[in-house]
C-alpha cells in the first residue's frame, strides 16, 4: 500500500492509543479515590473488582469525568413506564 | 429487554437474514481459484534460486559435515555439460540465519571470512541444495565455510578435499 | 443494588458452570490440535493454534447467540442465561489469543497469534500491517477479511470490559444491554471474516456445511423468537374511559404466577399471590429481565434471569437492596359477586412512580 495509507492507518492507531492511555491516567486515580462519589455501591477495599473495571473506564471515561465534575450520580433508567409515571405526577 | 430493544434485535435479525446469506453464498460463488502448475519457468527459478531440481550428473565423490549440530550429506557431482556441482542436504534446518557458503584456500579452519573467499551461494530449510564450483577451484583442496549474514560471523567450516572435484 | 459489588460474583453453581465451560474449551482445543496433527504432521503448530483459538471462539459464540432466544422458547434454558456473561468474557479471551497469542510469564501454554504470524518480521509495525497489508478495501471476495475480525473483537472488547454489575447500574440496563446488542453486529462481521478468510483457502465441505448450519441455526433462532415477541408486544390493550384497562380473568393467573399484557408502550406483569392481585411493570431493574415470567418466592416477585426481588404490593427490593420498579393500581369488578374466579381484573394504564405502596386487590 501506498505511503498515505501507511500514514493513515498510522495516525488512526495513535489516536486510538492515546484516547485509551488518556482513560488510564484518568481512571486509575478515579477508581481510588472518586469512584464512591459516582456510585455509593462501591464500598470496601476490593481491589479485584476496581482493576476488573479498569478496562471499562478507560473507553467510557469522558462519560464518569463529566458526573464526577457535575457532582452527579449515575441516572436511573428510561423505560416507557418510568417516563410515564414520570409525565403523569410532573403533568 | 426493553421493547424498543426487542424491536431492535427483530430488525436487526431480520438484516442480517437478508445480508449474511447472501455474504455466504457470494464468497463461495466467488471464491477465486488458485491452482498451482510447476512450469518450466518455475524449474528455472528454483534452479537459480539453488534448489537441486534439474539432472543428476554423474556423481565423483561424497562426504558430509556437521555445522551446528545438524549433519549435512554432501555430494559432488559432473553435470553433462561439464560443469561440477556440489549438493548439500542438511538433515533439517540450521538453527543459523541467513548461512552463506564459501569456498577459502587453506588447510585450517579460518577464525574469519578471509579476503580470497568466493561465495557460492546461500543455504537454508532442509532442501537438497545445488552449488556450482568454478573451473578454477575443481581440483583444489580448501575449506567449506559456512558463514551466517545476520550475525557476521563464521559458523563453522570444513575441509574440501582436491578429490571431491576432480 | 447497594451491598457494595463483589470481583467476580462465583457461588457453587457458577463456578461449577464455569469449570464445565472452560474444561469445554481446553478439550476442544486439544482435540483440534491433535486431529489437525494426526492428518497432516508438516503442518505449522503455530498456523493450527491459530485456527484452534480462532474457531474456539466461533463456535462459543454461537452457543451464547443460542441461549437467549432459547430461553425465550423454553424455560428449560435459563440455568444456561444465569451467567452467559462468564461465557461471553472467555469467549472474548480466546479470540484475543487468535490474535495476539499467550505468552504470560511462569504459564507454560505459549502460543503465537495471528498478527505475530501474518504481520511481524517485516518493515512495518505489525498493527500498521494489518490494516495495509491487504489494501483491495474496494473489493468484495479480495477485501480484508482480517478488518472484519478487527471489528467483532473491538465489540468484544467493549462488552466483556462492561460485563460486570458496575456498568449495568451506571449505564442503566437499557443503554448496557443496546451496547451489549452490538454483539449481533459483531457475528456478522464475523461470519464475513470467516466467509471470507477461512472458507476460502480451506475447501473441505464439511468446513463450508459447518459455518452454513450455524448461520441457518442463529438466524432462524433469533427471527424465531423475536417475532414471537413482536407479535406479543403489538397486542397492546387500550384503556376504557376511566383509565383502567380490562387484563382479564383471576383464573386465568395460576398462584404465584403473572400474565402479562401490554399497556402503555411495555409489558405489565399482573400477578397473583395470597389471595391478592398486583401489577408491577415486567421490566426487572438489573438487567430488564422479564418479571412476569418468574414467580412469587418468599412474598417477593423474582426475576427469573439472575433473581432480583421486588415486593408486589410497591415494586421495591427488600432492604438492604435499593431497586424500584413502577406499579400500577389495580381493582377487581363484580366485588362479591358470582365465583370468584370469573372476577374480572382492571389495571390503571398509566403507571405509578417507581416504588409506590398500591393495595392489592383481595380476591
Amino acid at each position: 500500500m501506498d505511503g498515505v495509507g501507511v500514514a493513515i492507518a498510522e495516525t488512526l492507531i495513535k489516536i486510538v492509543r492515546g484516547y485509551l492511555f488518556a482513560g488510564l491516567v484518568f481512571s486509575v486515580p478515579f477508581v481510588i479515590f472518586g469512584i464512591q462519589r459516582v456510585d455509593p455501591s462501591v464500598k470496601g477495599w476490593n481491589v479485584l473488582f476496581r482493576v476488573l473495571i479498569l478496562p471499562g473506564l478507560s473507553v467510557f471515561w469522558p462519560l464518569f469525568a463529566v458526573r464526577l465534575v457535575r457532582g452527579k450520580r449515575h441516572p436511573v433508567e428510561r423505560t416507557a413506564h418510568r417516563l410515564a409515571a414520570q409525565s403523569a405526577s410532573h403533568p | 429487554m426493553i421493547l424498543s430493544r426487542r424491536q431492535v434485535h427483530f430488525y436487526s435479525f431480520v438484516g442480517l437474514g437478508i445480508i449474511l446469506p447472501i455474504v455466504f453464498i457470494a464468497g463461495l460463488a466467488l471464491r477465486p481459484n488458485y491452482d498451482m502448475q510447476a512450469t518450466d519457468a518455475a524449474t528455472d527459478l528454483f534452479a537459480q534460486a539453488g534448489f537441486a531440481t534439474g539432472e543428476d550428473g554423474e556423481a565423483i565423490s561424497s562426504d558430509s559435515f556437521t555445522v551446528a549440530r545438524v549433519p549435512i550429506a554432501a555430494e559432488t557431482l559432473r553435470l553433462t555439460d561439464g560443469s561440477v556441482v556440489l549438493d548439500l542436504t542438511p538433515k533439517k534446518s540450521l538453527p543459523v540465519v541467513d548461512v552463506l557458503v564459501y569456498w577459502d584456500a587453506g588447510s585450517e579452519a579460518p577464525e574469519a571470512l578471509g579476503d580470497e573467499a568466493v561465495l557460492l551461494g546461500n543455504l537454508a530449510g532442509d532442501a537438497r541444495r545445488r552449488f556450482e564450483i568454478p573451473a578454477e577451484l575443481q581440483g583444489q583442496s580448501g575449506q567449506l565455510v559456512f558463514y551466517s549474514q545476520a550475525q557476521s560471523q563464521v559458523v563453522t567450516a570444513a575441509p574440501f578435499a582436491a578429490e571431491m572435484t576432480q | 443494588m447497594s451491598v457494595g459489588y463483589k470481583s467476580i460474583q462465583w457461588n457453587r453453581q457458577k463456578l461449577i458452570y464455569d469449570l464445565i465451560l472452560w474444561a469445554s474449551v481446553a478439550a476442544y482445543i486439544a482435540i483440534f490440535m491433535a486431529v489437525t496433527k494426526g492428518i497432516d504432521s508438516n503442518l505449522d503448530i503455530r498456523g493450527v493454534q491459530i485456527r484452534a483459538y480462532g474457531s474456539a471462539a466461533f463456535l462459543l459464540l454461537h452457543v451464547i447467540l443460542s441461549i437467549g432466544p432459547l430461553s425465550r422458547l423454553s424455560p428449560k434454558f435459563h440455568p444456561l442465561l444465569f451467567n452467559r456473561r462468564h461465557m461471553g468474557v472467555t469467549m472474548f479471551f480466546l479470540a484475543l489469543i487468535h490474535v495476539v497469542g499467550l505468552n504470560l510469564p511462569g504459564l507454560p501454554l505459549k502460543t503465537t497469534g495471528a498478527l505475530t504470524w501474518y504481520h511481524d518480521f517485516g518493515n512495518l509495525d505489525p498493527l500498521v500491517s494489518l490494516f495495509v497489508g491487504n489494501s483491495h478495501y474496494g473489493d468484495f471476495i479480495q477485501f480484508p477479511f482480517e478488518i472484519l475480525g478487527v471489528g467483532a473483537l473491538a465489540i468484544f472488547f467493549v462488552m466483556a470490559a462492561t460485563s460486570h454489575d458496575f456498568w449495568l447500574v451506571n449505564l442503566t440496563a437499557p443503554i448496557w444491554k443496546a451496547l451489549h446488542m452490538g454483539v449481533y453486529v459483531a457475528y456478522g462481521l464475523l461470519v464475513g471474516h470467516v466467509v471470507l478468510g477461512a472458507l476460502q483457502s480451506n475447501r473441505h465441505p464439511a468446513m463450508t456445511v459447518a459455518v452454513g448450519v450455524g448461520l441457518v441455526w442463529i438466524v432462524g433462532l433469533h427471527l424465531l423468537a423475536g417475532s414471537r415477541e413482536i407479535k406479543q408486544d403489538k397486542a397492546t390493550l387500550s384503556p376504557s374511559d376511566d383509565g383502567f384497562v380490562d387484563v382479564g380473568t383471576v383464573a386465568e393467573i395460576p398462584d404465584n404466577r403473572a400474565k402479562v399484557v401490554t399497556i402503555s408502550g411495555e409489558r405489565v406483569a399482573v400477578f397473583k399471590y395470597d389471595g391478592k392481585i398486583s401489577a408491577v411493570s415486567n421490566v426487572c431493574q438489573h438487567q430488564n429481565g422479564p418479571l412476569g415470567e418468574g414467580k412469587v418466592i418468599d412474598g417477593c416477585i423474582t426475576c427469573p434471569w439472575h433473581g432480583y426481588q421486588y415486593l408486589p404490593d410497591c415494586g421495591a427490593s427488600p432492604p438492604p437492596f435499593t431497586e424500584r420498579i413502577p406499579t400500577f393500581d389495580v381493582r377487581l369488578a363484580g366485588d362479591g359477586q358470582g365465583p370468584v374466579e370469573d372476577q374480572r381484573i382492571f389495571v390503571r394504564a398509566i403507571p405509578n412512580a417507581p416504588g409506590t405502596h398500591v393495595d392489592p386487590a383481595v380476591i
